[in-house]
């Protein structure tokens, strides 16, 4: 988990640097345009591709990082494996058995040839293939998020327009205080509520269970709203706080009052004008918010029980089984990086002077 | 007491201009924002046509004036007073008569050409934005008509501008924009808030000439604020002089040139770099300008004021009309005889 916190609490920083350097452009039909061509220096394209050529850096380092703290945690995967009453005969056999005995660097790098060709070794605990596991527990979890981040798009972004529009008014403010509730709740206290109220008393949706999406597409979206309402609130806070501080700012800005001058409707005013401008400011922040949601599903996972990656990898902490836990590492740091990527894609795309090359 | 006598002057004034009939008329326009008062007593009145400067220092309250005229205070202030323009009075007037009134009677162009116009929206969008907010014309028509209003305020190859966005010109090319965008509905008053400030000298020339242009060409009333009196001096036939929320003088430029009837004014052009004659006889204003929050007692510019007298310390002096014609407000006008600067 730490690498991909690493992954994204960085990317911001260089979204709004890239983003906003003039220069950058992207080829195509507009080059014409005195825009710059494809690939060439500050070109959308190119800064896509140098993002895709810092992908593989990137991936061995969070896998050698997550690597080392696995190492460092006491103990070993024999003894989680034998219980407290081992021989050390019958350890070493089991650490010699699984490779445990040789040189790090060495262990590093068998893992790292596998890892690179999608083959992760197998489970200490079961013997399984890893990429089976994860195949079988990342649908559940990108689908948790999937979810998760519609209905918090779908919730926050009017109530934050319309917030962001009264902010001087009585009930723009308590759109706001509402929204620093959400914040102060925890997920996992949210989810107790949410049972409570929706799973016990009102007995709407079940509280355990997974089908999968393959099996009975309808059924599976209504295992997965449970465990995903938490995520909606905790990230609807956020969401809303922001486009309505984001929109308030629009609101009251100098090409919104030209746009009004010149009597353009408030509706056209509020959505192609204020909204659009606040466009990049949302992206970003749904996009960081994927990644938050991305690390919350482990707990929620937990409690709705739901066979998702979250809960591979804290039974596989747990049990010390190294190459569960790195090959579901690394794949949280790919998500991160490929949901870095879109937004920073994105952002390019609703910036003009990017998108044209022109500055 | 000197609302009062404000009054009786203004019905008098009212009925020896009825001959031709004003545009526009503000009559005793008070605005507070969040419970202060920043604009009392402001008058004036434009006749159809009208190049009219509204001048006075930083805070005077020279937007506000302007932005009352189309409702765009922010949604905390409190109105009151008359602006009749055209027969209506738009501060009885409801938001969506006051929409239809603005771009088509009344358009408000802004100082920071770049940052008054969206970033992202082509500039061509955004005119026709315009159209479409007051009339049902089919899209191509309204293309036509934002481009035909782009070659007339003097952009070259209007078809380019209309798909370009604001980072792609330069800030004259977006002023310009700006008064297409303004004009494009035909409207009868143009308010121009500095809009000659954040352009280059050069640029404000033909910005002047541009705007001198216009107004003829299109039968346009300009309300032309700015600090910058040179400015107003080569366009306006009349100014206005606003001081501490106030109006405190309206003059023919003539006359303001000749010989200012009130003691700010007339400190006002002799610290600006227009004096002809005498370049070296340069003089600021002294002390800083009176905030309309926290006005002083009695006349709010004598504190400042070269002439200042014990009795203007008491008594407030209301807008009345001066010696050689105009309005101003000054207890001394009649027995004052100040410098002009013209030759
Ligand atoms: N929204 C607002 N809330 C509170 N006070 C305001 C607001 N807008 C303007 N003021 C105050 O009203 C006074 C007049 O402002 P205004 O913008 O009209 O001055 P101005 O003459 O246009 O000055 P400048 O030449 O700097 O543009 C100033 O003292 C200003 O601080
Ligand atoms: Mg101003």
């Amino acid at each position: 988990m730490t690498g991909v916190r690493e992954v994204g609490d960085t990317a911001p920083t260089e979204t709004t640097r890239d983003t906003a350097e003039p220069t950058a452009a992207r080829g195509g039909e507009k080059t014409a345009r005195g825009g710059r061509g494809w690939l060439e220096k500050g070109s959308l394209s190119r800064f896509v591709l140098t993002r895709l050529l810092l992908f593989p850096p990137t991936v061995v380092g969070a896998g050698l990082f997550t690597f080392l703290l696995v190492k460092i945690i006491p103990g070993g995967p024999a003894y989680a494996k034998l219980g407290e009453e081992a021989t050390p005969e019958a350890i070493a056999r089991i650490e010699r058995q699984l490779g445990l005995d040789r040189p790090l660097p060495e262990q590093f790098l068998a893992w790292l040839g596998g890892a690179l060709t999608g083959d992760f070794g197998e489970s200490f605990q079961t013997g399984t293939a890893v990429s089976g596991t994860i195949a079988a527990a990342l649908p559940v979890t990108l689908e948790l998020v999937v979810i998760a981040i519609i209905g918090t798009v779908l919730v926050a972004i009017p109530l934050g327009v319309y917030a962001g529009k009264r902010a001087h008014l009585p009930s723009g403010r308590w759109i706001r205080s509402a929204s620093g509730l959400g914040l102060a709740v925890p997920d996992f206290f949210a989810a107790l509520v949410l049972i409570t109220i929706f799973s016990v008393w009102l007995n709407l949706l079940p509280r355990l269970g997974y089908t999968p999406l393959t099996e009975d597409p309808v059924a599976n979206v209504y295992h997965l709203i449970l465990p995903a309402l938490p995520l909606i609130l905790g990230g609807s806070a956020i969401v809303m706080r922001q486009v309505g501080a984001a929109m308030a700012d629009a609101m009251s800005s100098d090409y919104v009052r030209t746009a009004r001058a010149m009597g353009i409707s408030e509706r056209t005013v509020t959505w192609r004008y204020a909204f659009r401008a606040v466009l990049p400011t949302i992206l970003n922040v749904v996009g960081l918010l994927a990644l938050g949601q991305l690390g919350a599903t482990l707990i929620l996972e937990e409690i709705f029980v739901l066979p998702g990656l979250g809960r591979t990898l804290v039974n596989a902490i747990g049990q010390l089984d190294y190459p569960v836990v790195l090959g579901v590492v690394l794949v949280y740091v790919c998500i991160a990086l490929v949901v870095n990527l879109i937004v920073d894609l994105l952002a390019g795309l609703v910036n003009p002077a990017i998108r044209r090359g022109t500055s | 007491m000197a609302i009062a006598r404000l009054g009786s002057h203004e019905d008098a004034r009212d009925s020896s201009c009825s001959s031709s009939p004003s545009l526009l008329e503000v009559d005793d326009l008070e605005v507070s924002i969040g419970g202060t008062q920043l604009l009392s007593e402001v008058s004036l009145t434009m006749r159809a046509g009208e190049l009219v400067g509204l001048v006075g220092e930083s805070g005077s309250g020279k937007t506000l004036t302007g932005l009352s005229l189309l409702g765009l205070l922010p949604p905390t202030a409190a109105v009151t007073g008359r602006i009749w323009f055209e027969g209506v009075d738009l501060i009885a007037a409801d938001q969506s008569r006051l929409r239809d009134v603005r771009g088509r009677a009344i358009s408000m162009i802004f100082q920071e050409p770049r940052a008054s116009l969206h970033p992202a929206r082509p500039l061509g969008k955004q005119i026709t934005d315009v159209i479409h907010a007051h009339e049902q014309v089919p899209a191509a028509d309204a293309r036509r008509r934002a481009v035909d209003m782009l070659g007339m305020v003097g952009l070259p190859d209007p078809r380019r501008v209309m798909d370009s966005y604001i980072h792609e010109l330069s800030g004259g090319m977006c002023q310009r924009a700006m008064i297409a965008m303004a004009l494009v509905c035909g409207p009868r008053l143009l308010v121009a808030d500095e809009p000659t400030t954040a352009l280059d000298v050069t640029i404000q020339a033909q910005m002047i000439a541009l705007l001198r242009r216009l107004a003829s060409e299109l039968d346009l009333s300009v309300l032309l604020i700015t600090h910058n009196l040179g400015v107003v001096v080569d366009l306006c036939s009349r100014i206005v002089t606003m001081y501490c929320g106030q109006v405190v003088n309206d003059d023919s430029t003539s006359q303001l040139l000749d010989e200012p009837q009130h003691p700010y004014p007339s400190a006002l052009l002799r610290a600006s770099d227009i004096s002809f004659d005498s370049p070296d006889d340069w003089s600021g204003i002294s002390g800083a300008p009176a905030s309309p929050a926290r006005p002083p007692r009695g006349c709010r510019f004598h504190p400042r004021c070269p002439h200042a007298q014990e009795r203007c310390a008491e008594n407030a002096p209301p807008l009345e009309p001066g010696r050689h014609g105009g309005r101003t407000r000054c207890l001394r006008s009649d027995e004052l005889t100040l410098q002009g600067v013209s030759r």
